[in-house]
């Protein structure tokens, strides 16, 4: 059991002013059978209205909309949640995580690569699959280089595969796509993590209707000081932020984040 | 109908006044086009339209079941009627819908299905619209035309009167409306179909609204007033759900309403049709609808499909290999008339480059029979002549489902050509339905 203090804040600089501004914010821990939440808050800056909803994937959204003119808008969520992996029951995955999406497909060097990772005799055997998952999780490690500012958040898991780099978000990319490939159910988790200075991503696989967590950026398993904010079949269905707004600017984003260990008290 | 048919060019004459065109995009530039208009209307008897109408409201109200299957419990796929392949990679299933369910479980209001009919008098399905199915008010506002010209033609004929569609299109809104106005959603005046869209919203009393026009404010749509603003109850969306909701589907659209997905999920206000209905309506789909029918309604399907094979089952695979130039090969990524091929017409070369597109990726494609198709006359200067033609059915599901007494007939420009979308550039007739 992990007791974890989080603090998430983004920032967006616009170049000129803009309005009539809607966001979809992915920001605020999803309470889960492994994972609750103690204490959650989210504050937006300059201050505007938004509502809570849970989308299709089961996470937490918030909905909002600024229709003055502002030249920066800013997100805060913090909060404490106590993770614990004794708590973890099952829960079947959906089928629409055993098949690709435009960011997912094995094509080229991926496909061959999946080819290679062989293929799962029996998916109820937890540890054949467990074992299957955690080979494919250190194959992509080793055949891929972090390389931040490499890659955007368009890059296919083929095309980063192919050029060898990526950051968490490819190698999460490529991860997905390899077990799919193999008939695994597999999710993208975008989250944070105890450690990194930036929102994190991983994967986790459906292991005979389990879910367990693999990191393929630092080759390790998922343990429980990782908080995950969103889930989805890819990055596409988890990002952090998504707005439209109207107006000519060029965005600047900034990116705070920590988590760390719950003093005792 | 020979007085009918002596107005055709003054039909047309004011069918141009009216504004009653069709916008293509060929090449990157956007056209306008009249859509010519022939008088000689498509009669069907009061018998066999009852059959039609039998089997349309049947085959409906199973594609509905469908819709609120696969975005729910996915019952036909774990009971292996449908391979849940078709289903999940279809481009058209949206997984931001999964579990959510429209205003009275109601997913295609507005449905179009296209069919054909036989030299043998067989009528068959060829496909369903059940996305943005447009069309209705290029028949009605021609029979309004028609009817001015020539009124004894309607009064001798017994036809069935199709005025009724605005009201019904209303019941079909009101039916699903959540609370405040009924509106039509276009994407302005360069879309295909914008003289429909202003004239629905016409004969229904709907607002006719653009992108700007509706905003969202916690987890409610309103139409911006001059005075005041008002709740949307209901939309009737003329525009693809990619566009729809740049904070959920293409971030690029500016077509759309941001965060209108969050008032639909909220039960706050009616997509109409449902987003995520492509799922029902590729042409991969199309071949399981009659299974459809018989697993959701228990009942054996009173319309056909044209033989359709899935190169998908290896059996499908060799016989469309084997008959390969005898067959209508579909791509199911395209629609509306494109990626449509007859495999005879191909010269050698290109057959065999298809062959192998489907041999590579069989789940991509269908195959079809030829269907040989009546011939409707179309009066010309110089005398009537044949054209193939197909008929798009309205079927309108509100508190139930029901066919609009009418109905688009098109029919193909050149003698012989079997491809009748009035975006391949055809034109339409009316559609008479016999009251005995």
């Amino acid at each position: 059991m992990k007791l974890l203090d989080y603090s998430f804040s983004t920032t967006i600089d616009f170049s000129v002013p803009v309005r009539d501004h809607y966001f979809v914010l992915r920001c605020m821990p999803s309470p889960s059978y492994t994972l609750r939440v103690l204490e959650s808050d989210l504050t937006v800056e300059p201050e505007m209205r938004y509502v809570r909803q849970t989308d299709s994937f089961g996470n937490l959204v918030a909905i909002g909309r600024k229709s003055e003119e502002h030249t920066r808008i800013g997100y805060h969520s913090s909060g404490t949640v106590r993770v614990d992996f004794n708590w973890a029951q099952p829960d079947v995955a959906h089928p629409v995580f055993r098949h690709s999406t435009p960011l997912t497909r094995a094509e080229g060097a991926l496909a061959t690569f999946a080819e290679s990772l062989g293929t799962v005799k029996n998916h109820h055997d937890v540890r054949e699959v467990d074992g299957f998952c955690l080979h494919a999780m250190s194959s992509v490690h080793d055949a891929m280089a972090y390389a931040p500012g490499t890659t955007t958040v368009a890059t296919t898991a083929s095309e980063a595969f192919a050029a060898g780099r990526g950051v968490c978000q490819d190698f999460s990319h490529v991860l997905v796509t390899a077990l799919r490939h193999a008939g695994i159910a597999a999710r993208y988790v975008s989250g944070l993590a105890l450690g990194e200075g930036q929102t994190h991503a991983w994967v986790e696989a459906s292991v005979d209707d389990f879910w367990y967590g693999y990191d393929p950026t630092r080759n390790q398993e998922v343990d429980e000081t990782y908080i995950p904010l969103a889930w989805g079949r890819d990055w596409s269905d988890c990002p952090v932020e998504r707005g439209s707004f109207v107006g000519l600017a060029d965005q600047t984003q900034t990116v705070h984040m920590t988590v760390k260990e719950h003093a005792e008290q | 109908m020979e007085s009918l048919v002596s107005h055709t060019a003054r039909i047309n004459d004011q069918l141009a006044r009216y504004g009653v065109k069709f916008g293509i995009y060929k090449n990157g530039v956007f056209n306008e086009r009249l859509f010519p208009f022939d008088a000689i209307a498509r009669v069907i008897p009061a018998d066999e339209w009852q059959v039609l109408e039998r089997g349309l409201i049947q085959r409906v109200d199973a594609l509905n079941a469908f819709l609120k299957d696969v975005y729910g419990p996915q019952e036909i796929i774990h009971d292996n009627v449908v391979p849940e392949d078709f289903v999940l990679s279809s481009p058209g299933y949206l997984a931001s819908c999964i579990g959510l369910t429209p205003p009275k479980g109601i997913y295609s209001h507005i449905s179009g299905i296209d069919l054909v009919q036989s030299r043998d008098g067989d009528w068959f399905v060829l496909e369903d619209n059940l996305r943005v199915p447009s069309g209705a008010s290029y028949p009605l506002i021609a029979r309004t035309l028609c009817r001015r010209c020539s009124p004894d033609t309607y009064r001798t004929n017994d036809i069935v009167d199709n005025r009724g569609y605005g009201s019904m299109l209303r019941e079909v809104m009101d039916n699903v409306n959540c609370g405040g106005i009924n509106v039509i959603f276009t994407p302005g005046r360069y879309n295909a179909a914008y003289f429909e869209h202003s004239f629905l919203a016409e004969q229904t009393g709907a607002l006719l609204a653009e992108a700007g026009d509706l905003y969202v404010e916690d987890e409610y749509v309103y139409y911006r007033g001059f005075e005041k603003d008002q709740r949307v109850g209901a939309i009737y969306r003329r525009i693809s759900d990619e566009y729809l909701d740049p904070t959920t589907f293409l971030p690029e659209s500016v077509i759309g309403i941001p965060n209108l997905m969050s008032a639909y999920r909220a039960g706050n206000v009616a997509i109409i049709n449902a987003p995520g209905n492509g799922a029902a309506d590729d042409k991969g789909i199309y071949y399981f609808v009659p299974k459809m029918v018989e697993y959701y309604l228990g009942e054996k399907p009173l319309l056909q499909n044209a033989p359709t094979y899935l190169p998908f089952y290896p059996d499908d695979l060799s016989y469309v290999m084997d008959n390969f130039e005898r067959l209508v090969i579909k791509d199911t990524a395209e629609a509306g008339g494109y990626g449509v091929v007859f495999a005879a017409n191909l010269d050698d070369e290109a057959r065999e480059e298809l062959r192998q597109k489907v041999l590579n990726s069989p789940r991509r494609w269908i195959a079809q029979e030829i269907i040989d198709f009546t011939e409707l006359p179309v009066h010309l200067a110089e005398g009537d002549v044949p054209r193939k033609a197909d008929l798009r059915a309205f079927v309108l599901t509100g508190h139930e489902t029901k066919v609009w007494p009418s109905g688009l007939t098109r029919y193909s420009r050149e003698a012989g050509n079997a491809i009748v979308n009035s975006s391949q550039g055809g034109g339409f007739k009316d559609t008479w339905i016999l009251a005995h």
